[in-house]
């Protein structure tokens, strides 16, 4: 789990849901009471009346339960559409046999007797930023004849962000050895031999990079600084207008291209649009490849120079 | 369909809960003893009750994960034996009472139900069983006239409800369950079943009473056939004469039973239910129960009038009583004197004996239809019915009456002019022996001011609630006397034959018809049993006067009964408090400061357990301190490494226990004496302390996540 958004359940207005077995009851006390205006019978009515207290037990109980109910929720910061998330539901008070679900992300029914603390499994259906987490919490304490259903809206502290789910896309870095034509566009790969300066040595400093003339000219210990190595990336534009199915495809193909070319060694540019616009940077993991894809939005993707010899790959939700 | 067919039919996963299956179990056997307890069945069913069910229940568990098709099978062919058993025994009841079907057709259910007990693996299989001992403690209270059935709810409600709470608690085990906090985990399973079925008893129990004082009583409509049967039939000795058994020596049909000798009248012997009535005889039956009686109103239950007074005796003018024969039912003519309209309001009355009586078959006025087991019984001219058999314990009978719907208003216009009644039936109910000139005179001065016939009525029963008292230690008629002389102005002391014979009396010297009437007074409405419970001292006597256009309408200066259009609709449980009152044993000499006491110390004992509560709850909410959040990380990082704390061991111990494996760390002894440093030496550790603690428990933690 990376980070971590939590939050307490605003409450819902609570729904009853009645069972076949209300249907039975009512339709059984109903015949009760017509056969005994018909025969006479005291005990009916005094078996009616016990029915009558039945449901309304039944009813009364359940609502106040899930009055008492209080829910907390954990959850990573990120997810991928369409793969499991583990959620932390907390129930920190003390109420008996409450059966809960994650509706967004969807998740399946679970029990708890309060206090309790646990992680149940919710699938977020698409890429989207969770700025709050529902909950449907349900009682039919203590006869389980009638059940209530209330929705509880948990906001979370640290939205939680669902990326894609890449789509493996076989990609060939540009300047890659071994590709030709990224060989023609690349001035060549530098493998951070280039010494930029020298310093004073630091223990722990290898001792391959102790620069001897440098240590001689001075008298001091001395080692080399080397630039990092250049390598051409990756300009990755992604244009998610058009949205639905397509922009969610794309998406997807975005996340395997950037992940191909992360796993390839190669540095990737993303351009997307956010909410607050486009958007232009480097991304260092899957993780951020995640992230960045689960916030961008159809819109003009941001424009960022090109660096000689980066390869640029557009996608687009128009054209997918 | 047949998808629909094998989706219901589609075998469900078996239900594990042994305690579900328990209390669906002794809800079941509980509703067969109730219903075998009204007489269903015989002794197989019985034992079958008792001891097939659980045993059903047994062999239901443990082959509850077979696919039982052999079983289903044999259930289908033990269903249509018992199927078929029903139907020979609805084609041979007696006299072809659709009311007789309802034992057999009780007794069919029950023994599916027995037979369905064999097949229980599912939940759902048990929550329909437990639906049928409703089903079955439903039919039981249709058949129940006693509080016995009570008993059998008393002990099916609460297995019902915690069978419900059971049921629930299953269905969410079938769910994954979010792991309880410590304090939940150590709290009692049993608790956690015992407290909401509590729960739930004491709010059904307390809704249940509100329910049943508001919901209207039972028995309004009218059905389709109503009880009767007869366990015994001893025809009467005289064809359409009177026995009365009860009375011993004094009952009338005792000449014919020839050398027969009666014995001594019971204690429930009523001497009015025959020939004569002396009002001098003295002695009241005594609190027996005498019959039970089911009927949406009360009334007074007549049995038969007396028409000729002699001064200190009442009889019935001799006359054939008139057989009727024919089917269930059985109109009964009514007589010239009766007026019935449309607007006549109908009343049902069962009759159910409960001990050896007259052979009077009692109802109120104006009785129209009978079902009585047999097909013979004798009707008097004014309108009695007198069975041609005796009617012992368990005899049934059910009379509808049709009651017109009399008010105040309604009598006092039934003065204007009507045609006059024929001569034989103003000599018959104005006859009078020598009335005393007072008696007469008094009559005329207190009703000198009453306009109408049923005013001058009200008149004479205020006067007589006013200068006269009822009493059973009326002193003796002297002899000669007239007793309505000696009632109204020597003891103004009596019982209801002398009260009512004085208001006869009275009526008959002013120019109305009137006559005495006896049977019982309705008797105590049993809240429970909806049935009227009459005992033999609620045997009664009361006067009848004639109104033109109206037909006969009783006066009773002694008891309060409405007149029939001016009776209100009463709810079920009316009359529950005072009836449990009744019935709950006297309280003790001290009973108040008892019960102050025990009050008080019930509160006390409530506020310390609240107080209790309070603390448990605060130390809970209270934030944990640096140190104690120090020890619960520890404790979860071992619990997850699979070395949980045992509850013995001190925070050193557990920490030696985990550096050797699975958390190995060279500071934890550092650690360890900061923490204890910080709880325990009354200064709390410093900044540094405590982050140098955390650091050793976050490398543990780290060097040891793979473990």
């Amino acid at each position: 789990m990376s980070a971590a958004g939590a939050g307490t359940g605003a409450r819902g207005v609570p729904r009853p849901a009645v069972s076949r077995a209300v249907a039975v009851l009512v339709l059984i006390g109903a015949a009760i009471f017509v056969i005994a205006r018909t025969t006479g019978s005291g005990w009916l009515m005094v078996l009616l009346s016990g029915l009558v207290g039945v449901l309304a037990v039944s009813v009364v109980l359940p609502p106040l339960a899930l009055r008492r109910a209080r829910l907390e929720v954990r959850a990573p910061r990120d997810a991928t559409a369409g793969r499991s998330l583990s959620v932390t539901v907390s129930v920190p008070v003390r109420v008996r046999n409450l059966r809960a679900r994650l509706v967004e992300p969807e998740g399946s029914w679970f029990a708890c007797d309060g206090p309790a603390e646990g992680e149940t499994i919710a699938v977020p259906a698409r890429r989207s930023v969770l700025r709050e987490v529902a909950v449907d919490v349900t009682s039919a304490w203590p006869l389980g004849l009638v059940r209530w259903r209330r929705r509880v809206h948990i906001p979370l502290t640290r939205p939680v962000e669902v990326g894609p789910a890449p789509i493996d896309t076989e990609m060939t870095p540009p300047g890659a050895r071994g590709s030709g034509a990224d060989e023609q566009s690349a001035p060549g790969w530098r493998d951070g031999d280039v010494v930029r300066g020298a310093r004073e040595y630091v223990p722990g400093d290898p001792v391959k990079l102790v620069h001897w003339p440098a240590t001689a000219r001075t008298g001091t210990l001395m080692v080399k600084e080397l630039d990092a190595p250049h390598r051409p990336g990756v300009v990755l534009v992604v244009d998610l207008r058009g949205g639905g199915a397509a922009a969610e495809t794309a998406a997807g193909r975005a996340a395997g291209i950037a992940n191909a070319a992360l796993a390839a060694g190669a540095p990737v540019t993303m351009c997307t649009a956010e909410r607050g616009g486009p958007v232009g940077g480097r991304v260092d993991s899957p993780v951020e490849v995640s992230r960045r894809l689960a916030r961008a939005v159809g819109g003009p993707p941001a424009e960022v120079a090109v660096a000689a010899g980066s390869a640029v790959v557009r996608v687009d939700a128009c054209a997918v | 369909m047949l998808a629909a067919l094998k989706r219901v039919n589609a075998r469900l996963p078996a239900e594990e809960s042994i305690a579900l299956r328990v209390a669906v179990m002794v809800a079941v056997v509980v509703a067969g003893l109730a219903v075998t307890g009204e007489g269903v069945g015989g002794l197989a069913l019985q034992l079958a009750v008792v001891a097939g069910i659980p045993a059903a229940f047994a062999f239901s568990h443990v082959t509850r994960h077979r696919d039982g098709f052999l079983l289903k099978a044999g259930l289908a062919v033990g269903v249509m034996i018992a199927f078929s058993r029903f139907l020979h025994a609805a084609t041979g009841v007696g006299g072809g009472s659709l009311d007789q079907v309802q034992i057999p057709l009780a007794e069919l259910f029950l023994w599916v139900q027995v037979l369905h007990s064999l097949d229980v693996p599912a939940r759902r299989d048990l929550l329909f069983s437990l639906v049928s001992s409703l089903v079955l403690m439903a039919v039981a209270g249709v058949l129940s006239i006693s509080l016995t059935y009570g008993v059998h709810l008393l002990l099916w409600a609460p297995a019902a409800l915690a069978a419900l709470v059971l049921a629930h608690r299953s269905e969410l085990r079938d769910l994954p369950r979010l792991p309880a906090k410590a304090m939940a985990a150590r709290a009692n399973v049993a608790l956690d079943v015992a407290r909401p079925v509590a729960l739930a008893i004491a709010l059904v129990a307390l809704v249940g009473t509100g329910a049943f004082l508001v919901v209207p009583a039972a028995g309004a409509a009218r059905a389709i056939t109503f009880p009767a049967e007869l366990p015994h039939v001893v025809p009467s000795v005289v064809p359409g004469g009177l026995s009365n058994p009860s009375l011993g020596d004094d009952d009338p049909a005792r000449p014919a039973r020839r050398g027969r000798s009666g014995g001594k009248r019971a204690s429930f012997g009523y001497f009015g239910f025959s020939t004569s009535l002396d009002t001098a005889v003295r002695g009241r039956p005594d609190d027996t129960l005498v019959m039970r009686v089911r009927a949406s109103a009360p009334d007074r239950w007549r049995g038969q009038t007396f028409d000729h007074w002699d001064g200190h005796r009442w009889t019935t003018s001799p006359e054939r009583p008139r057989p009727l024969r024919g089917p269930a039912p059985l109109d009964l003519p009514i007589g010239p004197e009766d007026s019935l309209d449309d607007a006549a309001q109908e009343l049902v009355q069962t009759f159910y004996v409960a001990r050896p009586g007259p052979n009077l078959i009692f109802g109120a006025y104006v009785p129209t239809q009978l079902y009585f087991p047999d097909r013979g019984v004798f009707q008097l001219s004014d309108g009695t019915i007198r069975a041609g058999v005796e009617l012992q314990q368990g005899a049934v009978y059910t009379v509808v009456s049709r009651r017109p719907p009399v008010t105040a208003a309604r009598l006092r216009q039934s003065d204007t002019p009507f045609p006059p009644p024929p001569s034989s039936f103003t000599a018959r109910y104005l006859q009078l022996p020598t009335t005393p000139e007072r008696v007469r005179a008094l009559a005329s001065s207190v009703t000198a001011s009453a306009p109408t016939r049923y005013d001058k009525v009200r008149a004479l029963e205020r006067w007589m609630a006013t200068h006269t008292a009822y009493s059973l230690d009326a002193p003796p008629l002297p002899p000669g006397e007239d007793a309505v002389d000696n009632f109204l102005f020597v003891t103004r002391k009596g019982f209801c034959e002398q009260i009512g014979s004085s208001l006869v009396v009275m009526l008959r010297s002013l120019g109305v018809p009137a006559r005495l009437a006896v049977g019982y007074a309705p008797g105590e409405r049993n809240p429970f049993t909806g049935l009227y419970e009459v005992r033999a001292s609620d045997a009664h006597a009361w006067a009848e006067v004639w109104f033109p256009g109206v037909g006969w309408q009783s006066f009773d200066p002694t008891a309060e009964v409405p007149l029939a259009g001016e009776q209100a609709r009463h709810a079920a449980g009316a009359g529950l408090p005072s009836f449990v009152a009744a019935r709950l044993p006297s309280l003790p000499d001290r009973a108040p400061e008892t019960l102050v006491i025990l009050v008080v110390a019930g509160i006390a004992l409530a506020g310390t357990r609240r107080v209790r509560v309070l603390r448990a709850r605060r130390r809970a909410a209270r934030p944990a301190s640096w140190g104690e959040a120090w020890v619960d990380r520890l404790e979860r990082a071992g619990q997850e490494r699979g070395r949980p704390r045992r509850p013995s061991e001190s925070v050193r111990e557990y920490v030696d226990v985990l550096r050797r494996a699975p958390m190995p760390h060279e500071r934890w002894g550092d650690a360890v004496r900061i923490v204890e440093w910080d709880a325990y030496s009354g200064e709390p550790a410093s900044d540094a302390e405590r982050g140098a603690a955390d650091a050793v428990l976050a490398d543990a933690l780290s060097s040891g996540a793979g473990s």
